[in-house]
């Protein structure tokens, strides 16, 4: 029997017959051991409740499988006034995990009798390959679709919650809104923008960028844009154009309430235009605007201080260049006063007043208004100015009634927008408080200028002899400019057989709120146009069926309409 | 004394993890209702969503013109705005001063 002694401690313990002597330091240290591991044990329980009572449990987690696609929440986008425009809804797509399921013809049997659009090929061979744990049946059904295959009971056959895209104000506006793709993610127009801009939110609300959540607000008004699209596919058939564009800008902060385009596109079906589908002729093409663009001459001599509206110009004799002879379409006995030149829309007129300037000082002017560079806006950069590389003599005068230089219609809505709100650069602006910063009021014009201006666009439309007559809206005070722009044909030269109409008008012309510009491809001369084809016969109706149909809507009340005092 | 001090630790700690064991369970029975309660929230939330994307779609003015033109209705034009001092209210036989005129 072992014994074991310490010296000098003789304190003996007796165990189940046998007998182990410990000293008392030692049965000591192992009392405080056992007690520390005890007390250890009581705190930690202890320390557990503790800290149930003070911070609670953490929030439970659902378990639940990862999802397949990375699919992300995107904000509402609303109108102006808030109406929807574009939201994101949640919606069951089935899915089936092969490995589960135990009789493949009977379940591809009864999938197929509940969903008539799935094929038998397609499902077999989704379905069949045991080694799969995942397929997809059938993604974004109807709820009570997803719920009746689900309560079939079919071994492996399941649904599960995705977001889907939906705008449920149709085509409206599909050109600023763009697209998403199977992923919810932004591929073009506003869409795109919300993605580079804003950030999004994946399936558990975390961020992907430190950006403030809630509904994105543009500055479209859906009743607005409804109006505007809507006349616009009139004026295409009234005209037989091959497509049009039409954009309605506040003159002064660059909000565009309505921009629109014919062919038109749908953004709940992306695959069918955002590759290779209609462009937006408002922003994603360039035309030559043609003699629009006179606007921007004569504004420039007299910003410059080369004419006054009185001023004679040397019309009857046409302008010679090397070989280039540049005349009117009519022969003219006497000259013009610069405010006939704009009336008459003379080309030789605005010719001459761009020779005067010199080349250089018209690119300086253009470039003040913003129409030779790049502008980025919030539903992609506008298509970029096509300008000529040797900016000479012939260049100046073309580019002065709109030849030879061509731009995105709202570049110019804009410079239009600028020239006659008093001469503030105006960008154009697509949603409000977001992306882009706040208006800063540049003077680029100066406010003489820009009355100047708008008595000439006044009397374009008021006197008899003036080429807008046909845009004159009782009450809204419309002042606008033709333009009628020869298109060069398949032979790579203007060969007259078809031409693009513009009209650009500002209303109420005293101190406008808003500029409209509508734009017509390829319209035909008609019995209801007097056999013409120019855009007074065409353009300008159009553009006075916009702003009588919309300038109620944009609140602006009519000329004998003072706001009501009491 | 040693003993006394044992048990007690037993029965503290036999005490503590039945105070454990039921604040665990009520916890899980709270997370438990707490998960419903979101499913509930999301399902809600799910036909908040549907609903305003049907409210948006009824109200479309794709599909409100055409009904409103069956109507008879049209859009609003320039020579339809008065101002309110000018809107004097129709009189007739039997009303002089036209309906609009307040009777106690």
């Amino acid at each position: 029997m072992a014994k074991r002694e310490t010296p000098g401690n003789d304190h003996k313990i007796r165990n189940s017959g046998s007998e182990r002597s410990y000293s008392t330091t030692q049965q000591a240290s192992r009392i405080v051991l056992v007690v520390t591991a005890m007390l250890l044990g009581v705190g930690l329980v202890a320390g557990q409740l503790i800290r149930l009572a003070v911070q609670g449990q953490d929030r439970p987690r659902i378990a639940a499988a990862a999802p397949v696609t990375d699919v992300i929440s995107r904000p509402p986008i609303v109108d102006r006034d808030g109406r929807v425009l574009a939201l994101d809804i949640r919606m069951p797509s089935l899915i089936a995990d092969p490995s589960q399921i135990i009789d493949l013809e009977h379940t591809i049997d009864t999938l197929l009798a509940m969903l008539p659009n799935a094929d038998r090929a397609g499902l077999r061979r989704k379905l069949s390959n045991a080694d799969s744990r995942f397929a997809w049946i059938a993604r974004k059904v109807s709820t009570a679709r997803a719920e009746a295959v689900f309560h079939l009971g079919l071994p492996g056959i399941n649904y599960r919650w995705e977001t889907k895209r939906t705008y449920p104000a149709g085509q409206v506006a599909g050109h600023v809104l763009g697209a998403v793709n199977i992923s919810n993610r932004g591929v073009a127009g506003l869409e795109a923008f919300l993605d580079r801009a804003r950030g999004l939110t994946d399936r558990d609300g975390a961020k992907d960028g430190a950006f403030e959540t809630g509904p994105v607000r543009t500055t479209i008004r859906l009743g607005v844009q409804h109006a505007l699209e809507e006349e616009l596919a009139d004026a295409v058939a009234t005209f037989q154009a091959a497509g049009a564009s039409g954009i309605i800008l506040d003159a002064r902060s660059g909000e565009v309430a309505a921009i629109a385009s014919v062919p038109e596109v749908d953004p709940a079906f992306p695959q069918d235009w955002v590759t290779n589908g209609p462009i937006s002729l408002a922003t994603a093409g360039t035309l030559e605007l043609g003699s629009v663009f006179k606007l921007m001459t004569i504004a420039m001599g007299f910003d410059l201080g080369l004419v006054e509206p009185e001023t004679l110009i040397a019309t009857h004799k046409p302008i010679e260049i090397g070989k280039a002879r540049i005349s009117d379409g009519r022969a003219r006995r006497k000259p013009l006063s610069v405010r006939d030149v704009f009336l008459k829309s003379s080309n030789v007129g605005a010719g001459r007043i761009a020779l005067a300037a010199g080349a250089e000082r018209q690119q300086a002017f253009l470039a003040r208004l913003g129409l030779l560079g790049p502008i980025e806006t919030e539903v992609g950069p506008l298509a970029r100015p096509v300008a000529p590389k040797n900016w000479g003599e012939l260049e100046t005068v073309t580019i002065s009634y709109g030849h030879g230089i061509a731009l995105s219609p709202l570049q110019f809505a804009a410079a239009a927008a600028t020239l006659v709100n008093g001469g503030y650069r105006v960008r154009p602006r697509f949603t409000i408080a977001h992306g882009l910063p706040d208006v800063v009021r540049t003077r680029v014009v100066r406010p003489e200028t820009s009355a100047m201006v708008r008595r000439m666009m006044r009397s374009n439309v008021m006197d008899p002899s003036g080429s807008g007559a046909a845009a004159d809206v009782p009450g809204y005070r419309v002042g606008g400019k033709t333009g009628t722009a020869d298109v060069v044909g398949e032979t790579g030269r203007y060969d007259g057989r078809d031409v693009n109409t513009s009209f650009v008008a500002a209303f109420p012309i005293d101190q406008p709120r808003y500029v409209v510009l509508v734009t017509l491809i390829h319209p035909k001369a008609s019995k209801k146009t007097g056999g013409g084809r120019l855009a007074g016969d065409n353009a300008a109706p159009a553009t006075a069926r916009i702003i009588g149909r919309t300038a109620p809507l944009l609140g602006i009340l009519p000329e004998q309409i003072s706001p009501v005092a009491e | 004394m040693l003993r006394f001090l044992t048990l007690g630790m037993v029965c503290l700690t036999i005490a503590s993890a039945a105070a454990l064991y039921a604040s665990t369970f009520r916890t899980r029975a709270i997370a438990h209702d707490l998960a419903k309660a979101e499913r509930h929230l999301a399902t809600l939330q799910r036909d908040v969503e549907t609903l305003r994307a049907e409210r948006a779609y009824l109200s479309r003015p794709e599909r409100i013109a055409p009904l409103a033109r069956d109507l008879g209705l049209r859009p609003a034009d320039g020579t339809q705005f008065r101002e309110i001092k000018r809107a004097e209210p129709e009189t007739t036989a039997n009303n002089r001063r036209g309906d609009l005129a307040w009777r106690p």
